[in-house]
């Protein structure tokens, strides 16, 4: 382990005030000896870099899918002060409100017997790939809308029903949305991609749940052994990535204008109570809400493709939960013994809520809040659940996939595309992508084992696991 | 001069070499359509930009940036740059052909351009720079 780090606990590692210069807490992230192997010092030092941003609370934290990102690490979960604290795009990253939803079908494997045609008809029907665009034309009213109502915009157009928002966090929609700070490159970057997936590590797969670890839980999320589920992962597109952009470059200026003094560039924010940090806050907002509906789009399209093709019906496939692993909220938290309302980034985390809190929909108040942990291609995702322990220890946060181990043009010179896909066919797996390279850049050597990220919150109880589901076709952007 | 791919975990690290700004630039450029799309392109249409910025480097972000918008917006591959850069502003003419999935298709989406490492340093007759791209 890199030198000045403390072990805390079989899966516990700290970072004292003092590992670097400035730090008003300490830096505290969750590894086993095995992911230890693969942890990078520029993601170590992104952890401390954190803990000297001004009205941080208790600590600098990083999950086990921890590596090297943009300002924070990923992985990275940061609560700050609303009234000293800051807001920052480097405690989000690019793509806003980056996200997972978990569908369920009435469908076992063996219905599939169609498998390539429907694999086919969805990479038809949802756009993937750099250059890809949406059949939709939306206005510019409707773009407006989108931002302001997020998924429930979708809803409304006639892309999914009531009971799909009651099942996204924050009800698809954070209400502190403010259109106004969305610029108009943003829209424009906007306008052709809703209901796009992207590229790189997004995709949506065909699977099916191998194991439950939770009855009760299970239950109460409607997921059973045997049956097949679509796993949907992508976020708010060219809109969003424009909106940190441009947000960025107001910060810049805001650092000196506030007298912050910052250890990396990376981290330029601004007082939440500033006018630069309550634009930004609006803008990412409206961003989260455009991410929310685009999954919501491409829902609606997935219902499509498996009601025509495999004889259910629409509301036969039901949105078990959506999740941002890339955004900051306004959340109350009881810090000290009191009941506080402070701003919590998750970048590259997700939310954990635990049993009892108002946030978690009414049907599964009794589990805790579903967690949706995407494995890398051809490996397993995981359901889990929402604990105490991560609203006492975490802000109510966990770990949110697997993590990169190689670059992509390492994976590119080791692993062949192709190669993936005849590898993944013999276990039962299609994979259908816009070209081989990105098969081989987002190849499962490539990637952490999601098992072992998921193992780690668990043993830990930052959230437990439900249940465990394995790919049987994969669409990669 | 040159631009080559540097490892990096999560994104994508460019190192661009060139005997002059505009010569960084243009590999810049080349480096970042290089990311986002496979194939050639012709220099069949024409975009300019302007960008201004108050050092060497939020010119290079800035034009990056501008260049990524334009791509994305305009659907447009770009294959030659020209430049005139002058204290704090830079104007761009770039020029290039419609994306054509079938040609340029498998690319990697690039989100953004991130300040990571990216400082310019002139060593006689060379200029050169780190550049990342969040993807």
């Amino acid at each position: 382990m890199i030198e000045g780090v403390v072990r805390n606990g079989e899966y516990e590692w700290e970072l004292p005030v003092g590992f670097i210069p400035g730090m008003h807490v300490p830096g505290r992230f969750f590894l086993s000896d095995e992911l230890t192997k693969t942890l990078e010092e520029g993601a170590l030092q992104q952890l401390a870099n954190v803990a000297t941003m001004p009205g941080i609370i208790h600590n600098s934290l990083a999950m086990p899918d921890i590596h090297w990102g943009y300002g924070f690490p990923i992985g990275g979960v940061a609560a700050f002060e609303y009234d000293t604290g800051v807001i920052s795009p480097g405690g989000v990253g690019f793509d806003i409100n980056c996200g997972v939803r978990l569908l369920t079908t009435p469908l076992k494997p063996s219905d599939l017997v169609k498998k390539k045609e429907i694999l086919d008809n969805l990479f038809d029907a949802v756009p993937v790939g750099v250059g890809a665009r949406s059949s939709l034309r939306l206005s510019e009213k409707q773009l407006e809308k989108m931002m302001t109502d997020g998924a429930g915009f979708a809803v409304e157009e006639g892309y999914g029903n009531s009971d799909d928002i009651i099942h996204c966090e924050e009800q698809g929609r954070m209400k502190e949305a403010d259109p106004a700070h969305v610029s108009r490159k943003a829209r424009t970057r906007g306008v052709p991609q809703s209901g796009t997936l992207g590229a790189g590590n997004h995709f949506l797969e065909i699977q099916v749940v191998e194991e439950i670890y939770d009855d009760e839980a299970a239950k109460a999320y409607g997921v059973e052994q045997g049956q097949v589920c679509m796993m949907v992962h992508c976020g708010s597109r060219g809109l969003g990535h424009q909106v940190c952009t441009d947000h960025l470059q107001v910060l810049e200026h805001a650092v000196s204008k506030y007298h912050i003094s910052l250890p990396d560039k990376q981290l330029a924010c601004a007082p939440l109570t500033s006018p630069e940090g309550k634009a930004y806050f609006g803008g990412m907002a409206a961003a989260a809400n455009y991410a929310w509906a685009n999954r919501q789009i491409i829902t609606h399209q997935i219902r499509k493709v498996l009601t025509g093709m495999c004889g259910i019906g629409y509301d036969d496939i039901r949105l078990v939960y959506d999740v941002a692993h890339n955004v900051a909220k306004i959340e109350e938290h009881a810090i000290n013994g009191k009941r506080t309302k402070i701003c919590v980034h998750r970048k590259g985390a997700t939310r954990a809520f635990g049993p009892g809190c108002p946030d978690v929909p009414a049907d599964y108040t009794h589990v805790g809040q579903p967690v949706i942990i995407p494995g890398s291609m051809g490996s397993s995702s995981y359901l889990l659940k929402g604990t105490d322990v991560a609203m006492s220890r975490t802000f109510g946060s966990t770990c949110h996939g697997a993590g990169r181990v190689l670059s992509r043009s390492q994976a590119k010179k080791k692993i062949q595309g192709k190669n993936i896909r005849e590898t993944l066919g013999r276990a039962g797996i299609m994979v259908k992508a816009p070209h081989d390279g990105a098969i081989a850049e987002e190849a499962p050597d490539a990637y952490k084992s999601s098992s072992e990220v998921v193992s780690v919150v668990h043993n830990l109880g930052l959230s437990r696991l439900v249940a465990r589901l394995e790919p049987l076709g994969v669409i990669k952007g | 001069m040159s631009f080559e791919e540097k490892d990096h975990t999560a994104d994508i690290l460019m190192h661009i070499r060139a005997a002059d700004p505009a010569g960084l630039f243009t590999d810049a450029g080349h480096a970042l359509m290089k990311t986002m799309y496979r194939g050639s392109a012709k220099p069949v249409e024409e975009v300019s930009v302007t960008v201004t910025g108050e050092s060497l480097e939020h010119l290079l972000h800035g034009f990056l940036s501008e260049l990524l918008f334009e791509s994305e917006v305009q659907n447009i591959v770009f294959c030659e740059f020209e430049f005139q850069i002058k204290d704090g502003e830079v104007r761009a003419i770039l020029r290039g052909e419609p994306f054509d999935a079938s040609i340029h298709g498998g690319g990697t989406e690039v989100k953004g351009i991130s300040w990571y490492g990216l400082s310019i340093r002139q060593e006689q007759n060379e200029y050169t720079c780190d550049v990342l791209f969040d993807v």
